[in-house]
């Protein structure tokens, strides 16, 4: 078939709009699948975002300006990858908008300096936990998340990424701007020190894991 | 000229590095051989008991402002498929689109547009149309009751990509097509002012695919 027969072709062939693929539900296929998509994956965006920015209102408000910069790229076309890109984008977008924030955020600073911000801001967290706790087992998430914390950053935000995220350390590296290899070795160190951290609540029982 | 090195340079070049120690030394050989980044037994027993202690849910106002935030946002289930909102905009719009002005002159030129396609889609596996700046004119004759005066419109296709195949039902395959391109219409006002208008759009078009 040359050029011009296939032209032919397609001019008298029915030409449907994108609502054609539709399912025939109340539901748009595409809110259903990113509703599920964000069921799944945005709990350990926001621990990540959390982690970054150890504030649980500024950790919202960088998960939503970074799906609203993943967004962006969709509509207009210029996103690379399909979704498996998806989240490799987002978890280096959270960490730059935390960069971003803490550097420009003097609300942190305010805090820093007001001791009462400070208690009330423990105990807004207390509220608000960083694991869920499966089975009753309140101990064993409230010590790793004091564990995560006391952790240096460079360490916990490649644990987080690797065990909640279930990232690579390839993906893990493109992230976070390092090596493959140098991501592993804050892996390991990170998960000694963790380890060293919940070892005497193991040894006390306190622990389930 | 050379240096000739002084008594001190040489004490200090006499000097050896420390040797490295056993574990660097395993870390630098793992990674030549490429398996540093393998977990050991151990490290794999521990992640999956941490792994097993689930992140907290997002609050619920967080999960709603964040599905209107991706509202009509096209989900690439992969590769090859898309699946699209209903409410999308009237890029997407289902039966009969609701017609702005400029989109009602841009109507004058979608046959030359789809002209300018078809063009350029050319039967072959090839996954990446890419068709680069084209411009596509077309006269338009101005409604008598109109308060402004089109006097010209241009549609200049930017680019055309074969987003892949999408099956619906009885089996057949349709090919999604995606569009990039942008409206420019002049008009006039009641006093003959000139004004140009630029509407930047992306359409999506899914033609019946045949299947030897």
């Amino acid at each position: 078939m040359n050029k011009f027969e296939y032209l032919r072709r397609w001019e008298i062939t029915s030409i449907y709009r994108m609502t054609a693929i539709e399912a025939p539900t109340q539901s748009s296929p595409a809110a259903a699948a990113w509703r599920d998509w964000l069921k799944e994956h945005a709990p350990k965006l926001f621990l990540f975002a959390r982690n970054q920015t150890r504030n649980h209102e500024d950790a919202q408000d960088v998960l939503q300006d970074a799906i609203v910069k993943l967004v962006e790229k969709i509509r207009g076309g210029e996103f690379v990858g399909g979704q498996d890109a998806w989240q490799p984008y987002l978890y280096a977008t959270i960490r730059r908008l935390a960069i971003d924030l803490s550097r420009k955020d003097d609300r942190r600073k305010r805090r820093e300096n007001n001791v009462s911000a400070d208690i009330e801001a423990e105990q807004f967290e207390a509220f608000h936990p960083w694991f869920d706790s499966d089975g009753g087992d309140d101990e064993t998430r409230v010590q790793l998340e004091e564990a995560l914390k006391s952790l240096p950053e460079k360490f916990s935000e490649v644990i987080i990424m690797k065990i909640w995220g279930e990232r690579t350390f390839a993906e893990i590296g493109e992230a976070l701007e390092i090596s493959q290899n140098t991501a592993a070795s804050r892996y390991r160190y990170g998960l000694e020190a963790l380890k060293r951290e919940l070892g005497s609540a193991r040894r006390r029982g306190d622990l389930s894991i | 000229m050379s240096k000739i090195p002084t008594i001190n340079e040489q004490r200090l070049a006499n000097l050896n590095p420390t040797g490295i120690d056993e574990d660097f030394l395993s870390r630098l050989t793992a990674s030549a051989e490429g398996i540093y980044a393998d977990l050991s037994e151990d490290e794999a027993a521990f992640e999956s008991k941490l792994r097993a202690i689930r992140p907290t849910t997002i609050p619920p106002g967080l999960s709603t402002l964040l599905l209107d935030t991706l509202g009509d946002t096209p989900f690439a289930v992969d590769g090859k498929i898309v699946l699209f909102n209903k409410a999308a905009s009237g890029v997407f719009a289902a039966g009969k689109p609701k017609r702005s002005f400029t989109s009602s002159l841009a109507a004058a030129a979608a046959v030359a547009l789809l002209g300018a396609i078809a063009a350029f889609m050319v039967p072959t596996d090839a996954p990446d149309v890419q068709v680069n700046t084209e411009d596509v004119s077309t006269p338009y004759k101005a409604p008598t009751s109109s308060p402004v005066a089109p006097v010209g419109f241009q549609r200049n296709l930017s680019d055309t990509r074969d987003e892949g195949v999408v099956w619906r039902g009885k089996n057949q395959p349709h090919r999604v097509l995606r569009l990039t391109y942008t409206d420019h219409v002049t008009v006039k006002d009641a006093d003959g002012n000139p004004v140009r208008i630029e509407r930047p759009q992306v359409e999506y078009m899914i033609i019946p695919e045949k299947i030897d």
